[in-house]
C-alpha cells in the first residue's frame, strides 16, 4: 500500500516548547488512523501542519507524494480538515453552509446542487436543510462539519477530535459514518485522547505523548506486541478477600488486585471503561441492590485455564456473578505507553 | 447569480446573512429617514426665506436641498461603513471559521475583494436609494448633471477608500472591537487631524503679508491641494464651489479661478499653471490609496501562519491526564 501521508522528522518549535518533535508517521491509503494522545500531545500542530495552515520548524510531510509546505495547493484539494472547535457563522443555513465551503474550493453550481444533498444524506442531516447552523445541536453541527470538510471530494480527510462532546449514540453513529467513508475509498486520519473510542473503528493507530510518536502501526500488531497478558475482571457479591487468595495460587495468574465498589455489568451500557463510570455512582444509590466488589486478575495462558479458573471459584463457594475480559485493554496499552516516556 | 457564487462564494455567503429577512430593508429605512428629516427641515427653513425672490427660489432650493443630501449621505456613509468592513475579517477568527476560509482554494484576492464589496453593500445600497432624492432636487433646478455625476462618484471613491482601511485593520487584529476602534481612529483622525493639520501649517505659512514668494510656486501649490484633496469634504467641497463659478474643466489655471484657502495664493499674481479639478485629485488619491491598502490586505492574509495566531482560549493551560 503506498502512503497517503507521511511525515519526516516533522518538529514544530514554539518560543520554548517543542510541540513536536522528530515525528515519523506513515497513513497507508485507505487507513483508518487513530492519533492519540493527552491534552497538549501535539495532535492539531501536527495537523494543522499537515494541512498547510502551519508551517513546520523542521522536516517534511507528504501527502499523496507532494510535500506539503512546497504545494499548499495541492494540499488543500487533497486534504479535508474537520477543526477541533466548529465555526459557526450567524445567519445561514445547513445548506448554504455547504454550498459555500464547496464554491470555496471551487466545485460549480450545478455540481454543488446535487452534492449538498448527498452530502446533508450521508450525515443524516437531510431534513435540516433549511434550518440555521446556529440552531443545530452540537453532534449535528459536528456531522455538518463533517459534510463540509467532504464537500470537495478529498482523499484524506484529517478529523480533529470529532467526537469530543458527543453522547455515545452519536459516537456510535460517527464511527459508522467513518467506517461508510472509508468504504467511498477515503483514508482518515482523526485523533483524541481516549483510546477506546477509535478503538474499534480504526486500521491503524500511533500515540503521541509530548510531540513525541511513541508507537504506530497496525492495530492488531501493536496489541499483540504490547500484550503479553490479559486481565480478566471478576465480579463477587462476598468473599472478595478468599477468593483474591485463592486465584493468586492458580497458573498463569500474575497479579490480582482487589477493588472494592465494582460497577454494574457492562452489559448495560455498551463501549468504554469510561461510560461505565455512570453505572458506577448509581450502585451506592439504589436500595435493595447488594453490592459487588471487583477482582481483578492479570492472566497469562489459554482460555481453558480460564474455565479452570472460574471452576475453582465456583467449587470454593464464591458466589460469582460477573466474569470477564476486560474489554479496555487498549487503554491499558496507553497506560503502559505513555507511563514508559514519562518516567 | 450562478456565475456570482461560482466567481465570488465569500462575497455572496456575506450577502447572503446580511441581506436576510427584513433586515437590509429596516437598515435602508433607517438610512433614508436620517437622510430625510436634515432635508426635509433644510428645505422648510430655506423656503421661507426665498419666498421674497421668487425668481431664483426654486433654484436656490434645489441646490440647498442636493448639498444637504450629499453631505448627511456622506456622514452616513463614513460612520457605516468602516465598522462594516473593520469586522469583515476578525468576524472570522472570532468565529473560529478564519482558517477554514483561508484553508479552501479561494486565494486571498478573492476573498478580500468578497468581503470589502460585502462591507460596501449597505452604503452602496444607500447611494443609489439617494439618487431618488438628488433627482428631486435637481428638477428644482439649480443643480447640473455634471454635480450630481461628480456627487456619486465622490461617494463610491469615500466609500471604497473607508473600507479598504477597514479591511486592512480587520487582516492585521485580532478581535473585531479593537479593528473597529482602530478604523473608526483612523477616519476621525483624517476627517479632523488633517484639516486642522493643514490649518496649522497654514498659519505659520502665512503669516507675513505678503506671503513668502514661494508659496506661490507650483511644488508647494500641488503639495497644498493634494493634501487638502485627500479629505472627501474638502475635495467635494472646492469642487463644488469651483463649478459654481462655472469651472468644468478637469485641468485649469490655477490663476484663473482663485479659491482660497485651497488655492493659497492670491489671484492674479502671474501664477498660472494648470491644477486638476479637486475632485479628480481626490478620486485619484482615493484610488491609489485603497489600492494600496486592499494590496496590502491580500499580501497580510496569510494562508499559511506561521506563528501563534490562535488564542488558545477556552481550553486553558494544557494539562496532562
Ligand atoms: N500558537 C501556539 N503558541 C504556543 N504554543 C502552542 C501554540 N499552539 C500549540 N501550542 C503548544 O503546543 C503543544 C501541542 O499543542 P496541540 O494543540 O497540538 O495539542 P493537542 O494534542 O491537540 O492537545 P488537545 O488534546 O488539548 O487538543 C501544547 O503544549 C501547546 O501549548
Ligand atoms: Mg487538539
Amino acid at each position: 500500500m503506498a502512503a497517503m501521508l507521511e511525515t519526516r522528522d516533522l518538529t514544530k518549535r514554539y518560543a520554548t516548547l517543542t510541540a513536536l518533535d522528530h515525528l515519523n508517521l506513515s497513513i497507508p491509503e485507505g487507513a483508518i488512523y487513530g492519533f492519540i494522545g493527552p491534552n497538549g500531545a501535539g495532535k492539531t500542530t501536527t495537523m494543522r501542519i499537515v494541512t498547510a495552515l502551519l508551517k513546520p520548524s523542521y522536516g517534511e510531510a507528504w501527502v499523496a507524494g507532494h510535500e506539503v509546505s512546497r504545494e499548499p495547493k495541492v494540499i488543500r484539494k487533497l486534504v479535508g480538515w474537520m477543526p477541533d472547535t466548529f465555526g459557526v457563522y450567524d445567519n445561514m443555513k445547513a445548506w448554504e453552509y455547504l454550498d459555500f465551503f464547496a464554491a470555496s474550493y471551487g466545485v460549480p453550481e450545478v455540481r454543488r446542487r446535487q452534492q449538498i444533498g448527498e452530502l446533508l444524506d450521508l450525515v443524516d442531516l437531510g431534513n435540516k436543510r433549511d434550518e440555521y447552523v446556529m440552531g443545530l445541536s452540537r453532534g449535528m453541527k459536528q456531522r455538518l462539519s463533517l459534510a463540509r470538510t467532504m464537500a470537495h471530494d478529498p482523499q484524506l480527510l484529517i478529523l480533529d477530535e470529532p467526537a469530543s462532546g458527543l453522547d455515545p449514540r452519536a459516537r456510535i453513529e460517527l464511527r459508522e459514518l467513518l467506517k461508510e467513508l472509508r468504504a467511498l475509498g477515503k483514508t482518515i486520519m482523526i485523533s483524541s485522547h481516549i483510546l477506546t473510542e477509535l478503538a474499534e473503528m480504526c486500521t491503524h493507530i500511533g500515540i503521541i505523548e509530548a510531540g513525541k510518536l511513541l508507537v504506530t502501526g497496525e492495530v492488531n500488531q501493536i496489541l499483540a506486541s504490547l500484550q503479553p497478558h490479559r486481565t480478566i475482571e471478576i465480579h463477587v457479591l462476598a468473599d472478595a478477600e478468599r477468593a483474591v487468595e485463592l486465584l493468586r495460587h492458580l497458573p498463569g495468574v500474575r497479579d490480582v488486585r482487589l477493588i472494592a465498589a465494582a460497577p454494574l455489568p457492562p452489559t448495560t451500557v455498551p463501549g468504554t471503561a469510561h461510560e461505565q463510570i455512570v453505572s458506577e455512582t448509581q450502585v451506592e444509590v439504589l436500595p435493595g441492590i447488594v453490592p459487588r466488589q471487583a477482582v481483578l486478575v492479570d492472566y497469562v495462558g489459554d482460555d481453558g485455564g480460564l474455565s479452570r479458573m472460574l471452576h475453582q471459584l465456583t467449587v470454593a463457594g464464591v458466589p460469582v456473578v460477573h466474569f470477564a475480559g476486560q474489554v479496555s485493554d487498549l487503554e491499558d496499552i496507553f497506560m503502559q505507553v505513555t507511563r514508559g516516556v514519562t518516567q | 447569480m450562478s456565475w456570482l457564487s461560482n466567481s465570488q462564494p465569500v462575497l455572496v455567503k456575506e450577502l447572503r446573512g446580511r441581506m436576510r429577512g427584513a433586515r437590509a430593508f429596516v437598515i435602508l429605512t433607517i438610512f433614508l429617514l436620517v437622510l430625510a428629516v436634515p432635508t426635509t427641515l433644510l428645505y422648510i427653513a430655506v423656503a421661507s426665506t426665498v419666498q421674497f425672490d421668487q425668481f431664483n427660489a426654486g433654484q436656490t432650493i434645489g441646490k440647498t436641498l442636493f448639498l444637504g443630501i450629499v453631505t448627511v449621505a456622506l456622514i452616513q456613509v463614513l460612520i457605516v461603513v468602516p465598522g462594516q468592513a473593520a469586522s469583515a475579517l476578525t468576524s472570522e477568527k472570532e468565529r473560529e471559521t478564519y482558517d477554514l476560509l483561508i484553508s479552501t482554494l479561494l486565494p486571498p484576492w478573492k476573498i478580500i475583494i468578497g468581503k470589502l464589496l460585502a462591507a460596501l453593500a449597505y452604503a452602496l445600497l444607500l447611494i443609489v436609494a439617494v439618487i431618488p432624492f438628488m433627482a428631486v432636487s435637481f428638477f428644482f433646478g439649480g443643480v447640473t448633471v455634471l454635480e450630481v455625476i461628480l456627487a456619486l462618484v465622490g461617494l463610491v471613491v469615500t466609500v471604497v477608500l473607508f473600507g479598504s482601511s477597514g479591511i486592512l485593520w480587520s487582516v492585521i487584529m485580532r478581535r473585531s472591537l479593537a479593528a473597529t476602534i482602530v478604523t473608526q481612529a483612523v477616519s476621525v483622525g483624517l476627517l479632523l487631524g488633517l484639516p486642522f493639520l493643514v490649518f496649522v501649517a497654514g498659519v505659520l505659512i502665512f503669516r507675513d503679508f505678503p506671503p513668502p514668494a514661494w508659496t506661490s510656486s507650483a511644488p508647494f501649490v500641488y503639495l497644498w491641494i493634494t493634501a487638502l484633496s485627500l479629505h472627501p469634504f474638502i475635495a467635494l467641497g472646492a469642487s463644488e464651489l469651483y463649478l459654481q463659478q462655472g469651472e468644468t474643466r478637469l485641468f485649469f489655471p490655477a490663476g484663473e479661478n482663485p479659491l482660497v484657502p485651497f488655492v493659497p495664493f492670491e489671484a492674479g499674481n502671474g501664477v498660472n499653471f494648470l491644477i486638476p479639478h479637486p475632485w479628480l485629485l481626490y478620486t485619484l488619491e482615493a484610488a491609489v490609496l485603497s489600492t494600496i491598502l486592499i494590496a496590502l490586505s491580500i499580501r497580510l492574509l496569510r494562508p499559511i501562519n506561521e506563528g501563534p495566531t490562535r488564542p488558545r482560549r477556552g481550553k486553558g493551560a494544557p494539562k496532562k491526564v
